[in-house]
């Protein structure tokens, strides 16, 4: 695969944060405070993949997608957890989730202090793949004890919590073994970074149904 | 060519992410169906409580419909039969008595006499089995007229008409005398049309009246149990007969019951 195919792939999840942003600004006064905070976290993702793009196509900064990674990443499972945060009504839930961020951000603070801004600092992110793979996983416990009368389909959260555990086990394995492939494979990482791709497509697939559903619900009420 | 470690990363990273996908498919699945069979569960109880219920106030229904019958029957052939024997006696002996204390003692009796058959009917009017709904509510019409002057009571049937079991017409002559009932002691109405519509396969009942209205029922009030004893027997009466029921203002004034019965075969 050459590297304007890598770059032109790259660019679909791109596309699809566009398509979310649009949706979710339809009827935003109206929308609850979790699908605001979402349509938030799509902002700052779009912006934080318009940066990396142009740091390697326009300002040729050596691995300054490396730095805009490193800077979004933090950003990206923080604000995700925040998002159950406000979802979840169990106190101890929210601690939990609260103890949680915290530890993530020391976590990442201690990588990016041993490394630097520049390299893939991935062990943290790691962290945080776990941590929203957990969340979901609450989430859909607390569906099932809860029992909504509602269809499960018709839940905005369902989607977003469905899209989160599908990412995150897909690239927790990539994200975990990323410095043992960096040495082994010299660097020529493109199609597990392909494939992160797509699985990222997919994760804002279904962010854009959930935030259809969302609007759906909102009609039809 | 890759060598050794190489394809060793490639097969720990596909089979592990492979792995979590699963995982993650198995998680969403379980939940998707998990939810889908509680749900079904939840609704199969309902079902089974609402069949329960209904049976219970069907049973409740009888029982206090063949307590009525029998309560009409002694009334009518007990102490009909023995008023008249009354009358008769006391006319015998009130022979010596002037012709007016006589005339005002047996206005008296056939007042009472009446009074008693006007009880025996109003608790299971014989004519319902004999000839039908329709006669029936004519004659309800005809009675509540003479016993209530200041009201007009019409009674109409159109289309062609339908039998229907014993069950189904003694449920909605009392639909239609509790609606009466109604119009008379809370509506201050002048006009009660009752209205028997047949087609095909629907029967619709209609008891309009002119009267002051009421707060219609909310959703609200009937969880908190704010509706009228009257009301409840309605809905009750329309859930055994699997009848729609409605109550919408009867424009300009007044209300109108509407029961939509739908008929099989």
């Amino acid at each position: 695969m050459s590297r304007e195919t890598f770059l032109l792939i790259s660019q679909v999840p791109g596309y699809c944060l566009l398509v979310f942003m649009i949706i979710v600004s339809i009827g935003w006064k109206q929308r609850p405070a979790y699908i605001k905070m979402l349509g938030a976290y799509g902002g700052v993702s779009l912006i934080a993949l318009i940066l990396q793009f142009a740091m390697i196509l326009f300002f040729h900064v050596p691995r300054g997608n490396n730095f805009v990674y490193n800077c979004y990443s933090p950003f990206e499972v923080v604000f995700l957890m925040s998002i159950f945060y406000i979802v979840f009504d169990s106190r101890k839930t929210k601690r939990i989730i609260l103890i949680s961020n915290i530890i993530f951000f020391l976590i990442w603070l201690a990588e990016v202090g041993y490394h630097d801004f520049w390299s893939l600092n991935s062990y943290a992110r790691s962290v945080g793949n776990i941590l929203l793979i957990g969340v979901s996983i609450t989430y859909f416990y607390t569906l099932m004890r809860d029992l909504p009368s509602q269809g499960i389909f018709r839940l905005p959260m369902f989607w977003m919590a469905t899209g989160l555990l599908v990412y995150n086990a897909g690239t927790f394995i990539l994200f975990v073994l990323l410095e043992y492939l960096v040495k082994v494979l010299n660097n020529d990482l493109i199609y597990y970074w392909t494939f992160q791709t797509f699985l990222r497509m997919v994760f804002n697939s279904f962010l854009i149904v959930c935030v259809w559903q969302d609007l759906r619900n909102r009609r039809q009420s | 060519m890759a060598g050794p470690s190489e394809s060793q990363a490639v097969l720990i990273i596909a089979f592990g992410t492979v792995g979590m996908l699963l995982m993650a498919g198995a998680i969403v699945l379980f939940g998707v169906f998990y939810q889908k069979k509680m749900l079904q569960g939840q609704l199969q109880r309902q079902l089974l409580e609402s069949d329960h219920r209904k049976k219970m106030m069907e049973a409740e229904m009888q029982s206090r419909e063949n307590e009525r019958s029998r309560l009409s029957k002694e009334i009518h052939d007990g102490v009909g039969v023995m008023l008249q024997a009354l009358q008769a006696t006391t006319l015998t002996v009130a022979k010596n008595c002037s012709r007016e204390d006589r005339e005002e003692l047996s206005q008296q009796l056939n007042e009472i006499t009446e009074t008693v058959r006007r009880i025996a009917y109003d608790l299971m009017p014989a004519s319902l089995e004999k000839f039908g709904l329709a006669e029936t509510l004519d004659e309800l019409c005809t009675k509540l007229n003479r016993y209530n002057p200041a009201i007009h009571f019409t009674f109409s049937h159109d289309g062609p008409a339908r039998k229907l079991d014993s069950r189904q017409q003694l449920i909605l002559y009392r639909m239609v005398q509790e609606a009466t009932t109604n119009a008379i002691r809370h509506a201050n109405a002048s006009e009660v049309n009752i209205a028997m519509l047949w087609a095909p396969s629907l029967l619709t009942l209609r008891v309009a009246d002119n009267g002051k209205g009421f707060e219609y029922p909310t959703q609200e009030n009937k969880i908190h149990g704010r509706h009228g004893l009257g009301m409840y027997s309605l809905e009750n009466r329309a859930t055994l007969l699997g009848a729609d029921l409605k109550f919408v203002p009867n424009l300009p004034t007044g209300t109108l019951l509407t029961v939509h019965l739908p008929l099989h075969g």
